[in-house]
């Protein structure tokens, strides 16, 4: 599997409240509502907890092995690449 | 309806004014043009867009309009329009400007005298407001005056007296200081809106029983008054509005803003081809995703917002809420699965 | 008859007190007297002065507040202390140096706690929970309270729940570490003692490091965001004639809803630091020096033990039923140190968090109920009995009899008046007052408040 980096798209910006997270697009005209699960991560991400860190920290917020969390995490960020929210990049090693 | 920006010169220094970032070319991508008063011919080319967007109020703003050296003859082109002319300045005008107002007739003009501009820091200086006066005696009918709360501890004690002494129109229109995105400008921060709130319900009170009444412009929210206080608020005849549906601000760079404290972030070509309304429609779209917030963070499941009495405050303020996302996430291969 | 009912002197005047009414009124000393006896002699007949206050104080009052009874089924809230580590030093706090425990709460442990406690506020019906972090500083055990805020959000939002989220903090961290706090908090009390050279004095980092410029600093972005900010401002004898100075540049710098100026409790620590308490006649008029500078920025004032619309038995969450879990999984009703409760003779510890449920001693619940103001002699003739209620349990010696106040006694009741006062638009008095130190000490030292004591006018 190949090494890769999850970025936020340019543009999108971010506010948290009583109902969630409200992640925006501007130049796109285009809005998320981040809630339980999703709404965790996204915090935790902007205050740079590593891969490793996220998945444990996932493991126990939903009671699952870290494998499970592992899987679970790849595929919400894959869910927000599809959004546009977040952009893939490989990392590369000079 | 539009604002039609005349004057991007403005000779006091407000500490809350949210034009300021705009008239000092702040922002980077809204390029300075070559002088700061409109000339006659866009001028009219303006009044040309107005008539064809069925806007019958010709609205002049600045910096302070005023100081348009042909200031008398825009007044005139406004005039021949048969419009409404509404004019919004700090009320230290010239002789020259004050005798051009005195000559409208009254019933064609309001000068919105804003009460608490001033060179200072701490508001207006004993002289500011002695000039000001003499404007008001001069205006009479015509004016309306305006007070913008960018502080907590503020006082409209002054007013009332002024308004009964020099005749103008028994109204004053409040403004809450907002922020300029981007901008350093004072402004009232939303966790002091209750307490400004409970300050103007005494004064509202008071004004009522002299037939004087409040007007709420943008930026109120529900929230900020008490049941009790919005019922005493009502009873003293206040003018209650929950507003942020900003009116186009047209720019001398061809820009039509959303408004002043976006003016950095959101705008448009100024197509005169266009109506304001389509124009205005185009702003609109830019900020939609933005207004499903409000300026605190239980705006979103507020039911007064969601039911549109209460637009969740200045959209400006709302925005400055929000926060760029930094989200850099290394996976490296077969980790964690 | 009617009860409760306090009359302190004031100057030329008394303040008659009645909580239980909510009332609060001045009358003059013939006033004072006659309504005396209207209370305790059948057939005398008071003069229409004091008609309408006598109909006042003979309706029905509340009911005045009791221990609570039965199983907890109502907590307070839930405290968690991630940790009892703190990254500063500070000289006059007793969780420094070698007193505290190491060890960081799990998160399974957080996540059990969360758990349990959302089970009995649903089995309860109730609508809102709140939880709170406790330290050393809770921070410094940052994943523990991320993780714990988000479990507690996702759990909360799933069971219907409105949960509140509440820290006490230093104020030590950076600044996206600050803004995630000011989102998701809905209060912060900041320990900040006020301008540059205070906090630097009071407040180091371990190894002497300097901090104010990040705890002033991080106060900006808690002010900017949506979290309500109160500021615990420790007052010493250095500091206490500052105290104007210090709100003026709380006013013009912050935005708090609230600032509580608190006399520096001695330890050992503090006065090998060479810090004292204040003078309390100082302490009380620099503090309403400061609201008044304070209250005309629209930020409340707050002296712990005079919070005068919160009638209780218990000054703090003892009695109330909050459930404080430590690291290790101990239950307990005061997040102090354990070394404190058995230096003051007191036992706070309930239960254990075990399996995943609290399993709480119902005698231990009675035993830390029984901590109540009726059973402080002290308090009993005092017009502070129902909102002090004798001040911390474990900090507050109350065991002599009624009139030998302390220097806590004092402030909390010259400030006590001093907000009765102003409540009354007695603004001008209130004043004249403060500045008269005789008279501070006629309404200060009197030693039983009640009116219907035996000799109270001799």
């Amino acid at each position: 599997m190949k090494n890769k980096t999850y970025i936020c798209s340019a543009g999108v910006e971010w506010v948290k409240n009583s109902d969630g997270i409200l992640v925006v697009q501007g130049k796109k005209s285009q809005s998320y509502l981040l809630t339980g699960l999703e709404s965790a991560l996204w915090s935790w991400m902007n205050l740079s907890y590593s891969f490793p860190r996220l998945v444990s920290m996932l493991a126990e917020l939903e009671g699952i092995s870290r494998p499970a969390a592992g899987r679970r995490l790849r595929q919400i960020l894959e869910d927000w690449r599809g959004k546009g929210i977040l952009e893939e990049r490989e990392i590369i090693h000079g | 309806m539009a604002n039609l920006v005349i004057s991007e010169r403005c000779n006091l220094a407000c500490s809350y004014c949210f034009a300021s970032d705009y008239l000092d070319g702040h922002h980077g991508d809204i390029a300075r043009h070559s002088s700061p008063f409109i000339d006659l011919e866009t001028f009219e080319n303006w009044l040309d867009f107005l008539d064809r967007s069925n806007i019958d109020e010709i609205r002049l703003i600045g910096g302070e309009p005023s100081l348009h050296p042909h200031f008398q003859e825009i007044l005139h082109r406004a005039m021949r329009r048969g419009k409404h002319i509404l004019v919004f300045t700090h009320g230290l005008l010239s002789e020259g400007a004050l005798a051009s107002l005195e000559a409208l007739p009254l019933d064609q003009v309001t000068v919105l005298v804003n009460m608490n501009a001033s060179r200072h820091l701490h508001g207006p200086s004993p002289k500011e407001n002695a000039r000001r006066r003499e404007t008001l005696l001069r205006l009479g009918g015509r004016v309306q005056l305006g007070f913008t709360i960018c502080q907590p501890d503020f006082s409209l004690d002054y007013l009332l007296p002024l308004i009964l002494e020099t005749g103008c129109q028994k109204s004053v229109r409040l403004g809450i200081a907002q922020p300029v995105l981007g901008g350093r400008n004072q402004y009232l921060h939303p966790k002091q809106y209750i307490n400004a709130g409970r300050r103007l319900v005494g004064w509202a009170e008071r004004a009522g029983r002299e037939g004087v009444w409040l007007e709420f412009d943008c930026g109120f929210v529900r929230c900020m008054f008490s049941e009790t206080d919005l019922e005493r608020l009502r009873q003293a005849g206040a003018g209650i509005a929950y507003r942020c549906n900003p009116i186009l601000d047209i720019g001398l760079n061809e820009k039509a803003l959303h408004c002043f404290p976006l003016a950095g972030t959101f705008h448009t070509e100024l197509k005169l081809t266009l109506t304001a309304g389509e124009l205005r429609a185009i702003l609109v779209e830019k900020v939609r995703p933005y207004r499903l917030a409000g300026i605190y963070k239980e705006c979103t499941i507020c039911r007064y917002k969601q039911s549109g009495e209460c637009m969740g405050g200045c959209l400006a303020a709302t925005i400055r809420r929000f926060q760029p996302a930094k989200i850099n996430i290394n996976i490296y291969g077969g980790e964690n699965d | 008859m009617i009860s409760d009912i306090f009359a302190v002197p004031i100057i030329d005047k008394y303040l008659i007190y009645a909580p239980l009414h909510s009332l609060a009124t001045l009358v003059d000393r013939r006033g004072a007297i006659s309504l005396r006896r209207a209370i305790l002699e059948a057939d005398y007949c008071p003069p229409a002065t004091i008609e309408a206050l006598l109909s006042t104080l003979r309706s029905p009052g509340s009911a005045a507040p009791q221990p609570r009874i039965g199983p907890i089924n109502d907590p307070y809230f839930l405290g968690l202390i991630p940790t009892r580590l703190c990254n500063l030093s500070c000289l006059y706090c007793d969780f420094a140096g070698s007193r505290q425990p190491g060890s960081i709460m799990k998160l399974t442990t957080a996540q059990e706690a969360i758990e349990a406690y959302f089970q009995l506020a649903r089995q309860s019906d109730l609508q809102e929970v709140e939880v709170h972090f406790f330290g050393g500083e809770p921070f410094f055990a940052e994943n523990v309270v991320h993780f714990a805020v988000a479990y507690a959000e996702s759990r909360a939002q799933e069971l219907g729940l409105r949960v509140r989220f509440e820290a006490t903090s230093n104020g030590v961290y950076n600044p996206e570490r600050c803004r995630w706090i000011a989102d998701y908090f809905d209060t912060i009390v900041l320990s900040l003692d006020g301008p540059e050279d205070i906090q630097e004095g009071q407040r180091p980092a371990k190894n002497g490091r300097k901090t104010a410029q990040t705890v002033i600093r991080n106060a900006r972005i808690l002010s900017e965001g949506p979290v309500e900010l109160v500021i615990r401002s420790c007052v010493t004898q250095a500091t206490v004639n500052r105290l104007p100075e210090i709100a003026s540049w709380i006013a013009s710098e912050f935005i708090p809803s609230t600032v509580c100026f608190e006399a520096l409790t001695p330890s050992i620590l503090s006065k090998k630091a060479g810090l004292y308490p204040p003078d309390p006649w100082d302490f009380a008029r620099n503090f309403i020096l400061a609201s008044d500078i304070l209250e005309e920025a629209g930020i409340e004032t707050a002296l712990s033990t005079v919070v005068l619309h919160n009638l209780r038995t218990s000054f703090c969450p003892v009695g109330q039923d909050a459930l404080i879990i430590s690291p290790d999984g101990s239950i307990d009703a005061c997040y102090l140190m354990q070394d404190d409760w058995k230096r003051a003779g007191l036992d706070m510890h309930l239960g254990w968090l075990k399996d995943g449920k609290f399993q709480i001693d119902p005698k231990a619940v009675r035993r830390v109920r029984n901590n109540s103001v009726y059973d402080k002699p002290l308090c009993t003739a005092c017009l502070c009995h129902y909102h002090c209620a004798g001040g911390c349990h474990i900090n507050h010696s109350v065991a002599h009899s009624g009139g030998a106040y302390d220097s806590l006694c004092l402030q909390t009741r010259l400030i006590t008046i001093a907000s009765l006062l102003k409540r009354l638009g007695q603004d001008s008095l209130m004043h004249t007052w403060l500045d008269d130190r005789r008279a501070l000490e006629i309404s200060a030292w009197q030693s039983t408040d009640l009116l219907t004591s035996r000799g109270f006018f001799e």
